[in-house]
Parts: C-alpha cells; sequence; structure tokens
C-alpha cells in the first residue's frame, strides 16, 4: 500500500468511526427520553395542559389553577386504576375486562371493613383500620387475592388448552358479569360512601405545621381544614386534604411499582416473562409463579385506586363497571402494554376531559352555533376524539412498544 | 425420543448421546427437527415417548424447563432464534442468566459477570442498553454470556453462529472450544457444517426428524455419501 493509499485508508476509517457515534448516540438518546425517564414526561404532560386551557378560557388565574388542581387529581385517580390492567395486558397479552371488577371488588372491600367491623377500634399503635394507610393494605391483598382466584379458576386453566387472547378477553366479560350480579345481588343497589379517614394524630401535626409560616403549606397533608386563599386576593380554591392524598397514594405506588420492576428479581422477572416466556422458563422463572404475582399486584394496586375513585363520591356496585371504558381509553393511549405511556396518558386524558367540561359549560347555551349546552355531558367527547386522533397518527398509541420480537 | 407440535409428529425416533466433555454437533436440512429436537429435551416441547436421561440415572422427561434447570443439573440452553430478552437491559439479561444459581452469593456471579465481558468486551459498554438495540451478532453474544452466567455443565446450542459474519463466526467457534476444554460437554446445532465437526468429537445427521447418519465427527466429513448431501462437497 502507497503512502496515499495508508492516508485514504485513515480518513474513511475515521469517517466510519464517527458516523457509528453519531448513529449509536441518537439511538441512546431516543431510548432515554422515552422510556427511562416517566417523570420528565410526566412533566411535560402537565405543563402542556396549561397554555392550551388558557387559550381555550376566559378564565382568571384562580379559575385556571383550581381546574388544573382538580385535573390533576383526577389523573392520580387514573393512574392508579389503569396501571393494573397495563401490568396484567403486558404479561398476559390480552384484555382483561374483569378489571373493572378489580374496581369494584376494592371498594366494596373497603365498604366491608369500615362499615361491618369496628374498625376504628382495631389499631396497631395510632393507624387503625378504618384510615386509609391501614385500609389499603387490606384492600390490596383482598383484590389481589381475589384476581389470583380469577386466574386460577379461569384463565390459567384456558391457557393450559391454548385459548387465544380473543377467547381469554371474552371469558374476561363473562367473569366480570358474573362478578357483578354477586356483588349487585349481595349488597343491593344502593348508594354506598366510605369516607377517607386518617389517623388521629394527623390534626395535631397539622396544627403545629400551621403555626410555622415556611411549613404551612405541608400542613396540607395533615390538617383536615385549611383554606387556600390566593397571595393578594380574597378568592379560595377547593385543595384539601382528600385531593393531596389521592395524588400522593398515586407517587407513592408509582415508586413503589418501579423499584420493583427495575430492582427486585421478581420485577425483572415479571419483565422478562412478559417479553418472551418461553426464554423465561429456560433461564429458570417458575412463569406460573410469576403470572400469580402479576395478578396479585395488579389487583391489588387496583382495588386500593377504587377506594379513592370510587369510594369518596357515592358508589354502586355497577360504579367499577362504569369506569371500564374510561380506563380502556387511558391505556390504549398510553400503548396498552406501557407503564410510562399510562400515566402520561392519564394526566394528558384528565387534562382534556377538564378542558372539555370547561369549554362546555361556559359556552352560551342560548348561541344557536352552539350545539351543546352544560346539560349535556361531553366530557368523554373530547379524550376520545385526542385518542382517535392520536391512533391515527401512532397506532401503537404514545409508548407502545413495536412488537419486541420482531426487531430480532 | 419421539415428539412433535400439536398432532404433528417431527421426532420419530431419535436416540442420542453425549458423554461427558464431549463435543457433539447434530446437522440436517432445514426443517428437518434439529431445533425441535433439543426443545424436547430442555422441555419446552412434551416428548411424546422415550426418557431423557441425565447423569445415568436423573430422569427428566416431562419436566418443565424452569425445574430442569434450577432444580436437576447445571444445563444450559441458547435458542435459535429469540434467545435475549428484548425489553430488558444487557445487564437484567445476564443477571437473569444467573437465577438457576440460588445459592451462589452476589459476588461471585459479579465476578462471572466479568468474565462475561472479558470475552465480550462489547456487552459491557452497553450494559444499561435494551437489548433489542444490539446487532445480531451483539445479541448472540448476549444470549450465549447468558446460558454460561447459569454456570452450566452441560451446554445445548441451536445455530449460535446463524446470521453472523464470517470473522464472528470463528469467534464464536473459538469460544466454544475453549468451553470444551474447561469441561463442558456441549450439544452443538450447525448449518456450518464442516466448521462444526471440525472442532467436534461426534456427529449426527438429522433427516426428517430421524438419525441418517451417526459417526465420529472426522468420519463423517470424510463420508462421501454425508458430504454429497449435506456439507456441499462434490
Ligand atoms: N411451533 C411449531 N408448530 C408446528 N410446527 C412446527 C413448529 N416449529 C417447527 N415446526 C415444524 O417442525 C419441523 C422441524 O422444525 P425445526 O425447527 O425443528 O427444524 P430445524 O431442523 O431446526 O430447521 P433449521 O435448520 O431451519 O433451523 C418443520 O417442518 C417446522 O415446520
Ligand atoms: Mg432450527
Amino acid at each position: 500500500m502507497s503512502e496515499e493509499d495508508k492516508e485514504i485508508q485513515k480518513i474513511i476509517d475515521e469517517l466510519n468511526e464517527e458516523e457509528i457515534k453519531e448513529i449509536q448516540e441518537v439511538k441512546t438518546e431516543k431510548q432515554s427520553f422515552v422510556t427511562d425517564h416517566p417523570i420528565v414526561s410526566l412533566v411535560i404532560a402537565i405543563l402542556i395542559f396549561i397554555p392550551i386551557a388558557w387559550v381555550f378560557s376566559v378564565f382568571t388565574f384562580t379559575n385556571l389553577l383550581q381546574q388544573f388542581l382538580f385535573s390533576v387529581e383526577r389523573a392520580a385517580l387514573y393512574v392508579m386504576v389503569c396501571v393494573g390492567l397495563t401490568l396484567t395486558t403486558r404479561v398476559l397479552k390480552f384484555a382483561n375486562f374483569a378489571h373493572a371488577e378489580f374496581l369494584t371488588i376494592g371498594v366494596y372491600t373497603g365498604l366491608v371493613i369500615t362499615s361491618f367491623t369496628n374498625a376504628s377500634e382495631i389499631c396497631l399503635g395510632d393507624f387503625c383500620l378504618d384510615n386509609i394507610f391501614l385500609l389499603s393494605i387490606f384492600i390490596f391483598i383482598i383484590t389481589g387475592a381475589f384476581a389470583v382466584l380469577g386466574e386460577k379458576l379461569i384463565f390459567g386453566p384456558l391457557r393450559k388448552r391454548n385459548a387465544t387472547p380473543l377467547s381469554l378477553m371474552v371469558a374476561s366479560i363473562g367473569f366480570g358479569l358474573v362478578i357483578r350480579q354477586l356483588v349487585s345481588d349481595f349488597f343491593g343497589g344502593r348508594d354506598q360512601k366510605i369516607d377517607l379517614q386518617y389517623p388521629p394524630f394527623f390534626d395535631k401535626v397539622g396544627s403545629n405545621l400551621e403555626s410555622i409560616p415556611v411549613l404551612k403549606i405541608f400542613s396540607i397533608w395533615f390538617s383536615e381544614r385549611v383554606e387556600f386563599s390566593i397571595i393578594g386576593t380574597t378568592k379560595v380554591i377547593a385543595f384539601n386534604r382528600n385531593m393531596v392524598w389521592k395524588v400522593t397514594m398515586m407517587i407513592i405506588l408509582v415508586v413503589l411499582l418501579q423499584l420493583l420492576f427495575k430492582k427486585t428479581t421478581l420485577g425483572i422477572s415479571m419483565r422478562a416473562t412478559a417479553d418472551d416466556i418461553d426464554l423465561a422458563q429456560i433461564s429458570g422463572i417458575n412463569t406460573q409463579r410469576i403470572i400469580d404475582w402479576t395478578w396479585f399486584i395488579a389487583g391489588g394496586v387496583t382495588g386500593v385506586g377504587a377506594l379513592f375513585f370510587l369510594g369518596p363520591q357515592a358508589f354502586v356496585p355497577f360504579s367499577g363497571f362504569a369506569q371500564l371504558l374510561i380506563i380502556f381509553a387511558v391505556v390504549t393511549l398510553g400503548g396498552f402494554d406501557s407503564f410510562e405511556g399510562t400515566i402520561v396518558s392519564a394526566f394528558i386524558i384528565s387534562a382534556i376531559q377538564t378542558m372539555t367540561i370547561l369549554i362546555n359549560s361556559n359556552l352560551d347555551p342560548d348561541n344557536p352555533l352552539v350545539f351543546w349546552s352544560p346539560n349535556k355531558d361531553w366530557s368523554l367527547v373530547g379524550p376520545f376524539a385526542t385518542i382517535i386522533v392520536v391512533l391515527i397518527f401512532r397506532p401503537r398509541g404514545l409508548f407502545g412498544l413495536v412488537d419486541p420480537k420482531s426487531k430480532l | 425420543m419421539v415428539s412433535g407440535y400439536g398432532k404433528l409428529q417431527i421426532i420419530n425416533g431419535v436416540d442420542i448421546e453425549l458423554n461427558k466433555g464431549e463435543l457433539v454437533t447434530i446437522i440436517g436440512p432445514n426443517g428437518s427437527g434439529k431445533s425441535t429436537l433439543v426443545k424436547t429435551i430442555i422441555g419446552l416441547v412434551p416428548s411424546w415417548s422415550g426418557k431423557i436421561i441425565i447423569n445415568e440415572k436423573l430422569d427428566i422427561t416431562g419436566m418443565k424447563p424452569y425445574d430442569i434447570v434450577t432444580k436437576q443439573v447445571p444445563i444450559n440452553y441458547v435458542p435459535q432464534v429469540n434467545n435475549v430478552f428484548p425489553t430488558l437491559t444487557i445487564e437484567e439479561n445476564l443477571l437473569l442468566g444467573a437465577l438457576p444459581r440460588k445459592k451462589d452469593p452476589k459476588e461471585k456471579i459479579q465476578e462471572d459477570m466479568e468474565k462475561i465481558f472479558e470475552i465480550f468486551p462489547r456487552l459491557k459498554e452497553r450494559l444499561s442498553q435494551k437489548a433489542a438495540l444490539l446487532s445480531g451478532g451483539e445479541r448472540q453474544m448476549l444470549a450465549l454470556g447468558r446460558a454460561l452466567m447459569s454456570n452450566p455443565d452441560i451446554l445445548i446450542l441451536d445455530e449460535p453462529t446463524a446470521a453472523l459474519a464470517p470473522v464472528l463466526a470463528d469467534e464464536i467457534f473459538n469460544k466454544i472450544i475453549e468451553l470444551k476444554k474447561l469441561g463442558l460437554s456441549i450439544l452443538l446445532v450447525e448449518q456450518r457444517a464442516t466448521r462444526a465437526l471440525k472442532i467436534s468429537d461426534r456427529g449426527y445427521v438429522l433427516v426428517s426428524g430421524k438419525v441418517a447418519f451417526e459417526d465420529k465427527a472426522e468420519n463423517l466429513i470424510n463420508n462421501e455419501k454425508v458430504g454429497e448431501l449435506y456439507l456441499g462437497k462434490r
């Protein structure tokens, strides 16, 4: 090789190296942003909401802030009742319509514990069975166990006989129907309600915090009654302990689930089973055990979510089923099997729902150009229109995996 | 052994043997049932009749794969396709590989992972990257690494060099020779038949779910009929 040739060869080598580096950088960037930083995506989703709401509304800052808080509250509830469905879909590869009954079982478990036992006297120190913390743990265990029962009675046997995702789905519709009817027969159609209770020491902590100016804001977690006035005005916004704890519980559950998926053998095995069940077995994973755990965790989280979602309002045995549509909407927009996607999607859908309600209720019903009016319920139309548009451009949802195997 | 999928019989009575420390290669045309055979051994495909026996007395016929790899014998298997977990990171893939060794302390497993990185330095650079983003060759390395993490005595490899550049294939073959020297018993399914037989002790030629030829590897290479039919010699 002549000197010249060597030079050229060297340049070519360098070029290639640089190109390769560039390609790799692009790869890692895409990776890290979308899937590895759910919190960032979440913040962005919230930030998107503000200007849009601003444009569409004639509201004052107070009003906007109020709607924003309601929207976040609702999003937190959606996250709690939706991640379980994402989990079962991802691991078991079918859409579980009986998921709605996990909500029903969860909230009725709460009802049984709080009104049919003297829960306020069964205590662990200051934590009694009727407060949201111990109650959540019990609801988690019982709803989780119920979900495992479904696996043992119905889904497991069906899978062993090589049932298709479609027949599993239809079976889940039937399963849900039976449970709904049983709950309905047992409890009747009466409106029920669970008041969220807190440990008694909360009030004391709250009033202590209130007296310290810098820490006053934190009293919202503890005191039952805190009035928040917007600085410089006399306006008061609704912002209370229940709202704060709904969001806090959501964050606790999401963080715990993230730790489970990323740090524990059980969580990694769950993701491995979702990826490839045969390979998981070869790797020494007892996949049936993992599937049982998946049901338990999915059911448990959903049950706890239902306590906060359905409990404080009036609920009936059909209330869980009534939320099925919006739950599927959230999960579909998120990509059906993406944990992060479901979280972001819950915030987006909740925000759009808030906006739809706002626009709806602020339009003049006498204007002939307006074909809707406040007494027509359009709150689900906005979210579903958005979903259709998103799916047209991104059929796999916001964060859905392209079938991972198709990449291989 | 007889086995198949559903009612479709693929393996029509095959008897093979792998002695301790041996490297045995199975070759054969596409669709002859090589993958089905090894899947039956590891328990992924149910065996219809016959027995799978390890160490002369341990009958693993009809056991689930996870029971075989966790409770019974240090055996591991690298499938022909889908041999890594795509949405798991490389590190997680390797850690799962070590799952059958519940008793071993963390440090020992970490140490073994370092050993894998010595063999496949490319993996170390991409530790926290998802396996789906690896190239074909890198994925084969990870698949092999994942199987090695279980510290197996018996290793079953289904076309570990498929779709690899010749240089990389050589690398994998060298690695297999090294593993054999360490005392592993290896059952290898290969399309690069001549190449594989050259490093093997014995070989089987599988045709339509039956063993058509079995012999010492060098005899198979020199067998005119085998050569004509399966080694691309005229
Ligand atoms: N899951 C399955 N269900 C039904 N039939 C299958 C399945 N997998 C493989 N087969 C059939 O079994 C036969 C043997 O397949 P196998 O994968 O064992 O061949 P192979 O020898 O490994 O081929 P190759 O060299 O191409 O890998 C083929 O005819 C194939 O169509
Ligand atoms: Mg094959």
